[in-house]
């Protein structure tokens, strides 16, 4: 519980003046509702003497204007809770989200989209939020409304006090133990909500796949496993809840037990009066509701600490990549270098070992291999979405390590292996919904990547909705507007990992040539296996478990025994 | 966002969320009762315990009488011991039957999305259609739980104080007749205002799912377009959107409580005024009028804990009013009245005249297209992209339905068939490759436990991808959508999953296009395996895997330009030689 307390403390400190006039709101409005029983009790109590008109006038006044009173202190106190639970929820989904743009893919080796999803989701939204301003201030008001009741308790009698108090003990022992339990099974329960969000996720986006197969049925079976194991830890938790409530709702019953039979005896003894036990009674009538509001803090605690765990989690996985503090902004780039790479994963393994090439603006620079053979992560190093482990790159002659990241890639343009489309018109797609473009530019990207017939037989044109991850268009399509987008940056690299191959050869063949007029200034480095392609290369990287085992270009590399003859002609005869 | 700002205004449908509501309810009734039997004696043992204590007080400490104060101690003991049975039992007999309940609805739920148009899935973005599943289904919990059962207690105690009230003091009782009336119209008013801002929340919920799933899918290419700002905002503005929404919300449901419980200092003090009055003019006992006042303070128990409720109820229905949209919208493409089932497939698929396009006011993507696919052969379709070819397989598939023209299936009419018993016959390999979260066996039978291992076996050695699945055993656990796994792998899985699957027919769309020469090889050879044991249709631009069909159409626009084997076309010189010409470089 601590460590949830301390996460929320930035958030509190940030709107200290907001939480401030919660807390004096709370306690006026705990003060009010403390009082106005006894003063309405005081006034019902008053009809016993005379009663006449003036009585009567002045005290509605005073049961109106306290009723006022309460509503206003009321109204005021929830709305500022209920404005910083939603303005925390608000905070920490912005900082995550902000957070996880900002890290390399090696995220996505530990959590799947689904998973990430329902903690930015469910995690803050159903389980923090509540918590973080009101579950604990609620608490914080219960506990001086508890303290003070206790405070009246002592001064009017310690024997009998300590009797009403000695569930105590027992109760702070089982929320103790019990609250451990319960935050370990409401991870267990996010847990399970996470993998369902997983299995939904691939199962709505893998549709077609699914009804084309009439896999319906064991995709329902398998649903309802995961909901089922769902409903079992809800079911769990929810009894643990009850149970745990139990400990602070009805400890009021047994002190009053104790309180009884103690008292009872004391009165009995002559040691107390009977007004004191009475009065004893009422006291610990005043603190079962505070008492519900604890119980409440502890349970909303337990299952906010484990979603706060979870979202921390995310938050404690740092970028791995190396910045010096110099950050030299660059405005163009003329060559990029690698020297004696090599690139390990996080566990050890080396991916891609002592790989050296230059690739100059203007020039072309081709990539093949084996699957496997690290194609993929030589473009993901070039652009920093990975951290490399050995060796140097060199960006300008500048060690890439002293160049700001985003000036690096404002002037690299990638086009993944897979496309990524949003639920947007193809414009947006294109323009990654950026206003600030030149249509000239535009018209360019879009001649080049030859998507102007494909646009022509839209019925919108390039206004068409593209549906949720382009499930209307086509592969080649998607390819052709993620090479748009690219050209749009015209950048002084073009990066390709094997992303045209979902083209037609004409296309492809179209692609390049316009290219070649229109971004001649333009270098590129590709993964690619059409022939074509790999005879215009300046320079080829055959690649093979990691080692650049050949380089050179075209008619060199063909001339001698090599792999690359190999993997050309196995591709010329797969063509 | 757009869906957001035009219905803005969007009201809950009581009365059908109602339905949704007591539907769901209606087979669970007995727990429910059950549930109100242990609610009813927990509140009755409730009610005994301060009796208790002014016994104990009275009788045993007063009167001296030791013995008399711990026997009735004691059966204070027993009766909060009983009284916390009794809600234990009824609130987890409510859990149960609410989870029940919920795991029924989500059941249903995803049911009915798996069951709607192709069509529906390209214009919801995935986190959309999931936050319903998850988050609007979970919003109705509450109601099942805190509210269904002990609302009807509440009423239950509010009237029975005011028959009592009404006997002790007919004039005084009727004084607060107007207050209840006042009530229920302050009730009336919150739900009105109320509904269409809890309707959006819902909404908007599902939107930032939505966005921030796709973004999630994409995060290679905001980071190297430097886009994280831009896609920050963006999140910023739901956020906004979804901050001031929920306050809003909230807002109403506080003035609301707040005003409620106003109306209890109101209605003192209405008594005290009027009651007050009387007792001056002698015609009301002070004696009476204390009590009253007290019954006030009881009546205004239930009101409150009312109160509560209609806020969760008023959730509760925005969330059954999406429900209910979903489960309202039907799917167009269904199979007509006394539809044929196709068990199974002998002698061919024909393709006669038929003309299709998407949307009304567009060109015809196919147009007049007639060609034949006997049992047993294989037919590829080349040509440009963007051509109508992966139109050919959603016709197939009944994705979507042709406009003129015929398909004939074994000389049955395509669209008189179960749909169901088509795509038994008729399976598909996509471009795009998705793998589940779970093991590589389980992938291979697309979760279907039903599908003996023997099955996987078979395939693997008819494909003769023996040497693959060392590399990647069946157990092997697939971890987010095969990111452990390069295009190429996963699209070995996803060819071996269409040969597990077993199809008589399967349709092979771009499926072989992503990868490296060396996986091509393993997999050319494992569909060239897969040809003598099926009848294939191929959507390629690869020739390596057109070369080997037995019939070859060329598609441009929509319209066929040549047909005939790979040889046949290549004597033409024509469009398809052309074609051909540019992949190999001759």
């Amino acid at each position: 519980m601590t460590f949830t307390l301390k996460w929320l403390l930035p958030y509190w400190k940030k709107s200290w003046k907001r939480m401030t006039a919660i807390v004096t709101l709370g306690l006026l409005s705990a003060g009010l509702q403390a009082t106005t029983p006894i003063i309405v009790k005081n006034i019902v109590n008053g009809l016993n003497q005379n009663i006449n008109w003036e009585y009567i006038k002045l005290n509605v006044f005073y049961m109106l204007s306290l009723g006022i009173l309460s509503y206003t202190v009321g109204i005021l106190a929830q709305r500022n809770r209920a404005y910083m639970n939603f303005k925390i929820e608000y905070q920490i989904r912005q900082n995550l989200f902000a957070h996880i743009l900002k890290l390399d893919h090696s995220l996505y080796y530990k959590h799947t989209v689904g998973d990430i999803l329902t903690r930015l989701i469910d995690d803050i939204s159903e389980k923090i939020s509540w918590f973080a301003c009101s579950g604990v201030f609620r608490f914080i008001q219960a506990c001086l409304t508890i303290i003070a009741v206790i405070s009246a308790m002592l001064y009017l009698n310690i024997t009998l006090s300590l009797w009403c108090l000695a569930p105590m003990p027992i109760i702070v022992f089982f929320t103790i133990k019990l609250g451990k339990k319960l935050s370990k099974k409401y991870s267990q329960l996010q847990d399970s909500i996470s993998e369902i969000y997983d299995f939904l996720e691939t199962s709505f986006s893998a549709i077609r796949l699914i009804k084309a197969n009439s896999k319906e049925n064991s995709q329902k079976d398998f649903f309802a496993t995961k909901a089922q194991e769902q409903r079992e830890k809800e079911i769990m938790t929810g009894r643990l809840q009850i149970i745990f409530s139990y400990f602070f709702h009805y400890s009021g019953f047994f002190s009053v037990f104790l309180v009884y039979i103690a008292g009872g005896l004391m009165v009995i003894n002559g040691s107390i009066d009977l007004g004191d036990l009475v009065a004893f009674q009422f006291f610990s009538s005043m603190i079962i509701f505070p008492l519900m509001d604890v119980s409440q803090f502890f349970i909303t605690g337990n299952r906010a600490e484990a979603s706060i765990k979870r979202v921390n989690e995310i938050f404690l996985i740092k970028p791995l990549l190396i910045n010096s503090k110099k950050q030299i902004k660059l405005s163009n780039i003329e060559k990029l270098e690698f020297i004696s790479l090599s690139f390990d994963t996080n566990t050890k393994k080396r991916i891609l070992d002592n790989i050296s090439f230059k690739s100059i603006r203007g020039g072309k620079l081709s990539i093949v291999g084996k699957i496997g053979s690290g194609k993929s992560t030589i473009l993901k190093l070039i652009l920093r979405l990975m951290e490399y482990t050995q060796g140097e790159y060199l960006v300008n002659g500048i060690n890439v390590r002293d160049i700001d990241t985003a000036s690096l890639r404002e002037r690299i343009a990638y086009v993944p292996q897979e496309p990524s489309i949003f639920s947007a018109t193809i414009l947006e797609n294109i323009t990654l919904f950026s206003k600030n473009f030149d249509e000239s530019e535009l018209q360019k990207a879009i001649k080049v990547s030859q998507l102007e017939y494909d646009l022509s037989r839209l019925p919108n044109g390039i206004k068409t909705q593209v549906g949720n991850r382009g499930f209307s268009i086509s592969g080649g399509q998607k390819q052709r507007i993620c090479l748009a987008r690219a050209l749009l940056k015209n950048p002084d690299f073009l990066i390709i990992d094997d992303a045209t191959n979902a083209m037609d050869a004409l296309t492809e063949e179209n692609f390049w040539n316009d290219f070649n007029s229109s971004y001649s200034n333009c270098g590129s480095i590709i993964v690619t296996h059409r022939t074509k392609t790999l005879e215009k290369s300046d320079e080829i990287l055959v690649l093979e478990q990691g080692k650049a085992i050949e380089r050179g270009n075209h008619k060199s590399l063909i001339a001698g025994e090599t792999l690359y003859k190999k993997i050309y002609e196995k591709s010329r005869l797969e063509e | 966002m757009d869906d957001y700002d035009l219905d803005k205004k969007e009201k809950i449908d009581y009365k059908s969320s109602f339905r949704l509501i007591y539907s769901l309810l209606k087979p669970y009734k007995k727990n429910l009762y059950t549930a109100f039997f242990y609610l009813i004696l927990s509140t009755g043992t409730s009610l005994l315990i301060p009796l208790l204590a002014k016994y104990a007080i009275d009788e045993g400490i007063k009167k001296k009488n030791l013995k008399y104060l711990l026997i009735i101690m004691s059966a204070y003991l027993i009766n909060t011991l009983f009284f916390l049975l009794m809600n234990y039992l009824s609130s987890m007999k409510l859990i149960e039957t609410g989870q029940d309940l919920i795991l029924g609805l989500k059941k249903k739920l995803y049911d009915h999305l798996l069951n709607l148009d192709i069509d529906y899935y390209s214009k919801n973005p995935v986190g959309k259609i999931m936050a319903r599943i998850q988050s609007d289904t979970s919003a109705l919990y509450e109601l099942f739980t805190q509210t269904v059962v002990s609302i009807f207690k509440d009423i239950l105690l509010f009237i029975a104080i005011f028959v009592i009230m009404f006997y002790s003091n007919a004039k005084l009782a009727k004084i607060l007749l107007p207050i209840v009336i006042f009530i229920a119209i302050i009730v009336k008013i919150f739900i009105d205002k109320s509904s269409s801002i809890f309707v959006s929340v819902r909404k908007i919920i599902s939107e930032i799912s939505g966005f921030i799933s796709e973004r999630l899918n994409s995060i290679s290419t905001i980071q190297t377009f430097n886009k994280e700002k831009q896609e920050e905002e963006t999140l910023d503005k739901f956020n906004i959107k979804k901050f001031n929404a929920a306050l809003r919300g909230e807002f109403y449901s506080i003035i609301f409580f707040m005003t409620i419980i106003m109306f209890d200092p109101i209605s003192k003090a209405l008594i005290f005024a009027y009651g007050g009055s009387n007792v001056i003019a002698g015609t009301l006992s002070i004696g009476a009028l204390i009590m009253f006042i007290l019954y006030v303070g009881q009546l205004f128990e239930p009101i409150f804990m009312f109160s509560e409720h209609i806020s969760i109820i008023q959730k509760s229905f925005s969330a059954g009013h999406r429900i209910n949209n979903i489960l309202s919208t039907k799917p167009r493409i269904v199979n007509v009245e006394n539809p044929v089932y196709l068990d199974s497939f002998s002698k061919s698929i024909k393709f006669e005249n038929v003309h299709m396009k998407y949307q009304e006011d567009t060109d015809w993507i196919i147009r007049n297209l007639s060609f034949e696919i006997p049992k047993g052969k294989a037919i590829a379709v080349a040509g440009k992209t963007g051509g109508g070819k992966t139109t050919i397989t959603n016709i197939l598939l009944r994705f979507n339905d042709y406009q003129k023209g015929n398909v004939y299936i074994d000389g049955i009419e395509l669209k008189k068939t179960n749909i169901k018993s088509i795509r038994k016959l008729i399976g598909l390999v996509q471009q795009d490759i998705y793998l589940f979260p779970g093991t590589v066996a389980e992938n291979l039978k697309l979760m279907d436990k039903n599908i003996d291992d023997s099955r996987l076996d078979y395939a693997i050695k008819t494909l003769e991808l023996e040497y693959f699945y060392k590399k990647h055993p069946l157990n092997k656990k697939i971890t987010e959508k095969g990111n452990n796994l390069s295009q190429g792998e996963k699209q070995i899985i996803s060819l071996t999953r269409s040969m597990v699957l077993d199809q008589e027919i399967l349709c092979l769309d771009e499926a072989t296009s992503n990868i490296d020469p060396y996986t091509e090889r393993m997999l050319t050879r494992a569909i060239k395996n897969m040809m003598k044991h099926k009848t294939v249709f191929i959507i390629a631009h690869r020739l390596s895997t057109i070369e080997s069909a037995d019939n070859i159409i060329f598609l441009h626009n929509g319209e066929i330009a040549e047909e005939g084997t790979h040889e046949e076309l290549m004597a033409k010189k024509g469009h398809y030689f052309k074609y051909y010409s540019l992949q190999t470089g001759i």
